[in-house]
């Protein structure tokens, strides 16, 4: 073989990178560092702050420590975020029982709206590279958590509001999985094909996001009319 | 000082504060945080790989932070994350594995199944990070509309085969855009908690997973039955009475391996 030119061996170099990147395992996330804030330095934060590193250091016993802190603040913000929009949107209509299928729609967009170019919420995107480290896989299991009991309670409220009740075997959790998996996959979608995802060709789109939309698909799939007593 | 008066607890938040201040900052930032998905690529281990010295790798760039820079801009170009043809090659590997043909079900599972493994989706997921960068936006939006293409025709035949179509206030695109949404956000749970997204039904040896079964609720919204006074199938065998609905996938499949092959000779 011919002795390999320099332009070769680059190639040769950012190849490896790729297969790293692609063939990610799962041991090897277990094992790495929170490395995706690695650009936040505790000097930094010191300075921004107008204290001393030493001051930091009080509260988190190393760099890395601050970063997994940092990674469930980002998490919690998201979250605090989508629902702060809708108690907005429920506060400007008061229409859950009146019309509670409108209200949920409204909701729906309001959640949308708020999340669809939130930075905080894409920082999330970038760790689940890491999802198989046991740190990070616990801070994602706990945000997951968080938004079933916070928003558990407003679905079953609704769906005795619309008359129906779960059909076995669906539970509220896998609902509520379903519905915001769909939301963060359309958010996904979002960044970088907009005009697809604010399509005014779908039923409803006139009134309502396709986060909506799907959301009502969702809860009507995975739900039945509650039986008449009779 | 304001800050000194503050009690323990809020002056950890307010420190919290600034760090999601930098990370929004590096996010909106033209010059991207070029360590925020690609951290794990170490000089030190590709050089390790390569059986040179880190100093080697050091020599062509000089520091990490350009090593990823040019890292990223290799990933685009090669398309190594762009998963376009991901649905063609699952389509080929069913017909290869099973016998056809196949339950609208087995091939939503299977889908499932390949893309919540496959670590190039989740790192093409955590180059979302990088789209204040004009190429990984531009390389990420043709790669969508492509899936979204590809995806179309077999989402049409899933409509046939339950016998119905498209309402006439929907696009077969939104319906895709919609179905492929719905995988992407049910694969990031899947991978943050395996065991949040259980296997819904599970009987008589038919496996409906929770994407299948949330794909059928979107088919729903989207279609209405070809026949207004039948009552169509749907693809929950495990909860309906109709049994399984049998889809011929070959027309699919064949343009699919064309499109694999295409791929491998170009």
């Amino acid at each position: 073989m011919a002795r390999p030119t320099a332009n070769d061996r680059k190639l040769d170099y950012l190849q490896i990178g790729a297969e790293i990147v692609t063939n990610y395992s799962a041991d090897e996330a277990a094992t790495a560092v929170v490395d995706a804030l690695a650009d936040v330095k505790v000097a930094e934060v010191a300075e921004r702050a107008g204290v001393t590193k030493a001051a930091l250091y009080h509260y988190w016993p190393s760099q890395e420590a601050y970063r997994k802190d940092l990674l469930g603040q980002l998490l919690q913000l998201s979250r605090q975020r989508g629902i702060r929009e809708v108690s907005e949107a429920l506060g400007k209509v008061d229409l859950l029982t009146e019309n509670p299928q409108e209200a949920m729609a409204l909701q729906a967009d309001a959640i949308f709206r708020a999340l669809k170019d939130d930075p905080s919420f894409f920082a999330r995107f970038s760790f689940y590279t890491y999802a198989d480290n046991p740190e990070i896989g616990e801070l994602l299991r706990r945000d997951d958590q968080a938004l079933t009991s916070e928003f558990g309670p407003d679905i079953e409220m609704y769906l005795g509001l619309i008359g129906r009740r779960l059909r076995p075997p669906f539970t509220v959790a896998l609902l509520l999985t379903s519905i915001s998996a769909f939301c963060v996959g359309l958010c996904l979608s979002y960044q970088t094909s907009p005009e697809l995802i604010e399509s005014d060709t779908y039923s409803g789109a006139d009134a309502h996001s396709m986060y909506a939309f799907g959301l009502d698909a969702l809860v009507t799939h995975f739900s039945e009319p509650i039986p008449d007593p009779q | 000082m304001r800050m000194a008066r503050r009690t323990n607890a809020h002056r950890k938040e307010d420190f919290l504060d600034i760090g999601v201040a930098i990370v929004t900052e590096s996010l909106n930032a033209s010059q991207g945080n070029d360590g925020l998905a690609l951290a794990h690529v170490k000089i030190t281990e590709v050089a390790e790989r390569a059986g040179v010295t880190k100093g080697a790798i050091y020599h062509i760039w000089k520091s990490q932070e350009l090593y990823w820079q040019e890292l990223l801009q290799y990933l685009l170009e090669r398309s190594q994350l762009l998963g376009a043809d991901l649905f063609d090659k699952i389509a080929v590997q069913l017909l290869e594995e099973l016998q056809a043909p196949i339950t609208l079900g087995a091939y939503a599972n299977a889908i499932f199944d390949s893309v919540s493994q496959d670590p190039s989706f989740f790192a093409r997921v955590s180059l979302k990070s990088y789209l204040q960068d004009p190429e990984v936006r531009q390389a990420l939006a043709t790669e969508y509309h492509e899936t979204v293409l590809r995806s179309e025709p077999v989402l049409s035949l899933a409509l046939a085969s339950m016998q119905r179509k498209l309402r006439d206030d929907s696009s077969l695109t939104d319906l895709t855009v919609a179905i492929s949404a719905l995988l992407e956000g049910i694969c990031l749970q899947y991978k943050a908690d395996p065991a949040s997204t259980p296997d819904v039904a599970m009987q008589e040896n038919i496996r409906l997973s929770l994407f299948a079964a949330s794909a059928e609720a979107l088919f729903l919204a989207f279609s209405e039955p070809i026949d207004a006074a039948s009552n169509p199938p749907g693809l929950e065998h495990a909860v309906g009475d109709t049994g399984p609905i049998k889809i011929d996938l070959s027309a699919a499949t064949a343009r699919a391996r064309r499109n694999t092959a295409g791929n491998r000779s170009a």
